[in-house]
C-alpha cells in the first residue's frame, strides 16, 4: 500500500523537473554578470520578492515537517510554527533595511562593510557555507522521504538522483530563476494548503470504517496463556523468543516473539493469571553497520503500514461515527473532545542492534493540545525545560541569520522594498502556519499516517482524498525542496566565488569567470548535501531545521547585529564570536542525545541532556564578541 | 544595486532604527512571556478554553500579533520616510 506508485505523481514530478530545467536553460545565457547571478540585478518587485521569501522559508521543514510533527506530537509541533514566525519579526525590525543598505551580494558583504578585514571575510564566508550546508540536510532528507514512496526506490538512491538533478538545475539558474521558482512555489504551497484544508473540513472527522480511502489496517493481537511450564502463544507459527523476560525489550514494555526466522517486538499487556496480551508494533532496527530495517526488512519491502485513526468522535457533546462538514473552529473543538490512536515509541539496545519500537495507544485528543509530545515540561524536570527554551531561542534568532534568506534582501531595488517584501512574507508565512495546524491535526486521525516517516504526513493526508491530490501535493512538496535547495546552494556558492575567491584571495576573474566559479562551487556544495541527506535518513525535517537555526543563530546573529548596531565591535571580536558560536553549536549537536541515537547508542548516554545548542552557544558567541572587542579596541578607531 | 542610498539621511536611519528596536523589544518581551508560561507553569497551556486549549489560542494569538506588528512597523517607517526623506519610487 505504502509503496504503491502513482503514475500521475511521477508525471507531475518529472514535469516539475522539466519546467525548472527549461527555465534554467532559458535564463542561463542571460545570467552572465555576478550581479545578475547573485542578486537578480536588484530589480525584483517587492511583492514578488515577498512571495519568494514565503517560498524560500516554507521549505521541506515547514511544508512537510511542521504538519508531520503536529500529526504525531500534537501541540509541541505547533510551537515550532510560533518560533519560526517570530524569527521574521527580528529579521524585519532589525536586519532587513540595514542589510539592504550595507551589502552587495552576500551576508559577508554586509558584515564586513565597515571593517574591510580579510580575516573577517574568510570566517564569515566559511560560516555561510557551514550554515547553508546544515540547512541543506533537512531539504535532502525531505527529498528522500518524497521520492522513496513515489518511485519505490531506496532513500539513498532517491536523494542521489534528485540531488544531482537539483544541483545541475540550480548551478545554471542563478538568482533570477531561483526567485521566480520560489515565487511560483510560494503561491503553490499556499494554494495547495488552502485546498487541502477545505477538503478536510468538508469531509469532517470520522471513524476509520467510514473513510472512502483506507490506508490503515487492523492490528494483530496474540494471546499468551500462562501454563505450568511457562507461557505459550495461542497462535500457530508464533512462539516467545528464548529468555524473552530477561531481554532488554521486556524492560521497555515489549516481548520478543519468533515467527518463522524472524523475531519481532510486541507490546505487552500483563493480565495476571490470564497471561499476556501482545499487540503488534512497528519498529526500526539500526544494525551495527548502520543499515536500517523497517519492520524487519528494507523500506522498499513495503512492510510499513499506515496508522493514525480516530477511536471515538465526540461532536457537540454526542458520540458520532462521522461529523459531516465542519467549520474551522468546529473542527478543532470536535478533535479536542474526541479520542485518537497515537503511536509513541521507545528505544532500546538489543545486542549490537538499536531498536526504536512504536506501539498504539488510545488517548484523548485534548492531551495532544498541550505540551508533552516532545517536551516533557511537566515531568521532565529542568533538562526538558532548558531544551525547550533552547529551541525557542534558536527559532526566534535563527531566521534573521540564515544566509539564503539574507541574500534575498539584495534582489529588491530599495530599503523600503526590502521592508515591504518582509511584511508580505510574514503575512504569507503566518497564514500557512495557521493552515498547518489544521493539516497536522487532520493527518493525526486520517488513517494515512506513516509513523516511521512523519515528513510524509501532508502528502499522505492528501492521499486520503485520492491519488490525484496526492500527486499534486507531492509535486508541490518537491518544488518546496527544490526551490529552497537552490537558494541555499546560491548562498554557499556566493560565499565561495564572491567572498573567498574574488574579495579575499584577490583572484582576478572576469564577470563570466566569476559566474562559472559560482556554478562550480554550487556543484560541490550539492554533492556534500546529497551525502548528508543520506546519513540523516528518517529524521523529522523540522527537527533537523531546528539544529540549522541554532547553528545560524549562534554563528551569525551576534556578529550581524553587533556589526550593524554596536560602535564598539571590532573585526577580531566578530571573528572570535563567529568561530566560537559555530564550533560550540556544532560540538553540542554532535554530543546531543538525538545524535547519540543516530550513533546507535542510547540518548541517556549523552553527556549533556540538551538537544538544541542555542541556549549555550548563542550567549557564548555574544559574550565572546563583547569581550574580544573590548580587548582589541583601538583607542583611536576601533572600526 | 543599492539604488536608494541617495534618498536616505542619517536622521531617517536613526528614526527607523529607533522604531525597529522599540518594536522588537515589545515583541520579544511578549515572546519571552509565552515561553516562560510554558516553562514555569506547564499545565497552563493545557487548560481548556473556548473548546480548545489555552496554549493553542495563545500560539495563534502570537501569530496574529506578529502580522499586526509587521504592519504597524511598516506604517511607522513609511510615515518617517515621508517626514524625513524624499518619496521613493518603489
Amino acid at each position: 500500500m505504502l509503496y504503491e506508485q502513482s503514475q500521475l505523481a511521477v508525471i507531475l514530478f518529472l514535469s516539475v523537473v522539466a519546467i525548472v530545467v527549461g527555465v534554467s536553460i532559458q535564463l542561463v545565457r542571460r545570467v552572465t554578470t555576478p550581479a545578475g547571478y547573485f542578486a537578480a540585478g536588484g530589480r525584483i518587485h517587492w511583492g514578488v520578492n515577498g512571495i519568494a521569501f514565503v517560498g524560500d522559508y516554507l521549505s521541506a521543514a515547514s511544508f512537510l515537517g511542521i504538519s508531520g510533527m503536529i500529526a504525531t506530537l500534537g501541540y509541541d509541533g505547533f510551537l515550532y510554527s510560533v518560533g519560526f514566525l517570530s524569527g521574521w519579526i527580528v529579521a524585519l525590525f532589525m536586519v532587513a533595511e540595514p542589510l539592504r543598505r550595507m551589502g552587495y551580494f552576500t551576508f559577508t558583504d554586509a558584515i564586513d562593510s565597515t571593517f574591510n578585514s580579510r580575516g573577517l571575510r574568510f570566517v564569515a564566508s566559511l560560516c555561510t557555507i557551514v550554515v547553508s550546508i546544515f540547512y541543506l540536510i533537512p531539504q535532502m532528507v525531505g527529498i528522500g522521504s518524497l521520492v522513496t514512496p513515489l518511485f519505490g526506490i531506496p532513500h539513498y538512491i532517491g536523494v542521489l538522483i534528485v540531488g544531482v538533478v537539483v544541483t545541475i538545475v540550480v548551478a545554471t539558474s542563478g538568482m533570477v530563476a531561483t526567485t521566480y521558482v520560489q515565487f511560483v512555489k510560494g503561491i503553490l504551497i499556499l494554494v495547495v494548503s488552502v485546498v487541502l484544508t477545505l477538503f478536510m473540513l468538508q469531509r469532517g472527522i470520522m471513524l476509520p470504517e467510514h473513510m472512502q480511502y483506507r490506508g490503515h489496517r487492523s492490528l494483530q493481537t496474540l494471546n499468551v496463556e500462562k501454563e505450568e511450564t511457562g507461557y505459550a502463544v495461542r497462535a500457530p507459527g508464533y512462539q516467545l523468543a528464548p529468555e524473552w523476560d530477561k531481554a532488554p525489550a521486556y524492560a521497555s514494555g515489549f516481548v520478543e516473539v519468533r515467527h518463522g526466522d524472524e523475531v519481532s517486538p510486541w507490546f505487552v499487556e500483563e493480565r495476571g493469571s490470564a497471561g499476556l496480551l501482545l499487540r503488534e508494533t512497528q519498529y526500526i532496527e539500526r544494525l551495527a553497520d548502520g543499515t536500517l530495517l523497517y519492520n524487519g526488512a528494507p523500506a522498499t519491502a513495503g512492510r510499513v503500514f499506515l496508522v493514525g485513526t480516530m477511536e471515538e468522535v465526540i461532536h457537540e457533546g454526542k458520540q458520532v461515527s462521522q461529523t459531516g462538514t465542519l467549520g474551522p473552529l468546529e473542527f478543532l473543538r470536535t478533535m479536542y473532545s474526541s479520542r485518537v490512536n497515537i503511536w509513541p515509541h521507545a528505544t532500546y539496545l538489543s545486542g549490537e542492534k538499536q531498536l526504536q519500537v512504536f506501539h498504539q495507544r488510545t488517548v484523548p485528543v485534548a492531551d495532544m493540545f498541550e505540551p508533552g509530545g516532545m517536551f516533557r515540561l511537566n515531568e521532565g524536570g529542568w533538562s526538558a525545560r532548558l531544551d525547550f527554551i533552547s529551541l525557542m531561542l534558536a527559532l526566534v534568532c535563527g531566521t534573521a541569520a540564515l544566509p539564503h534568506i539574507l541574500i534575498r534582501y539584495y534582489t529588491v531595488p530599495s530599503q523600503a522594498a526590502a521592508r515591504k517584501s518582509t511584511v508580505v512574507a510574514i503575512g504569507g508565512i503566518g497564514f500557512f502556519y495557521v493552515l498547518s495546524l489544521f493539516l497536522g491535526f487532520g493527518a493525526m486521525g486520517s488513517g494515512f499516517l506513516n509513523i516511521m516517516d512523519t515528513n510524509m504526513a501532508v502528502p499522505l493526508l492528501a492521499r486520503s482524498f485520492g491519488t490525484v491530490l496526492f500527486a499534486i501535493v507531492s509535486a508541490v512538496a518537491f518544488t518546496a525542496v527544490l526551490g529552497t535547495v537552490s537558494g541555499l546552494i546560491l548562498a554557499a556558492s556566493g560565499a565561495v566565488a564572491h567572498d573567498i575567491m574574488d574579495r579575499l584571495m584577490g583572484i582576478h576573474m572576469s564577470a563570466t569567470e566569476k559566474v562559472v566559479a559560482a556554478r562550480m562551487s554550487a556543484v560541490v556544495v550539492g554533492c556534500i548535501a546529497v551525502y548528508l541527506g543520506i546519513v540523516f535518513e528518517g529524521m523529522n525535517v523540522s527537527y533537523l531545521a531546528g539544529w540549522a537555526f541554532a547553528l545560524a543563530a549562534a554563528t551569525n546573529l551576534p556578529a550581524l547585529l553587533m556589526a550593524l548596531f554596536w560602535q564598539g565591535a571590532t573585526s577580531k571580536g566578530i571573528v572570535a564570536s563567529m568561530l566560537v558560536g559555530m564550533s560550540s553549536a556544532l560540538t553540542l549537536i554532535l554530543v546531543s542525545p538525538e545524535m547519540y541515537v543516530r550513533y546507535g547508542l542510547l540518548a541517556s548516554e549523552a553527556p549533556l541532556p540538551l538537544n538544541n545548542p542555542a541556549l549555550i552557544a548563542l550567549p557564548l558567541s555574544w559574550v565572546t564578541l563583547v569581550l574580544v572587542s573590548r580587548r582589541t579596541a583601538n583607542p583611536v578607531s576601533s572600526r | 544595486m543599492r539604488t536608494d542610498i541617495k534618498g536616505i539621511t542619517p536622521e531617517l536611519i536613526r528614526a527607523k532604527r529607533r522604531i525597529g528596536q522599540r518594536m522588537v523589544g515589545v515583541y520579544l518581551g511578549v515572546y519571552a512571556l509565552f515561553v516562560a508560561l510554558h516553562v514555569f507553569t506547564p499545565t497552563v497551556p493545557g487548560i481548556p478554553s473556548m473548546g480548545v486549549s489555552l496554549g493553542l489560542i495563545g500560539g495563534v494569538a502570537m501569530m496574529i500579533f506578529a502580522v499586526l506588528m509587521a504592519l504597524v512597523y511598516h506604517l511607522l517607517c513609511t510615515r518617517a520616510e515621508k517626514r524625513l526623506a524624499p518619496p521613493q519610487d518603489s
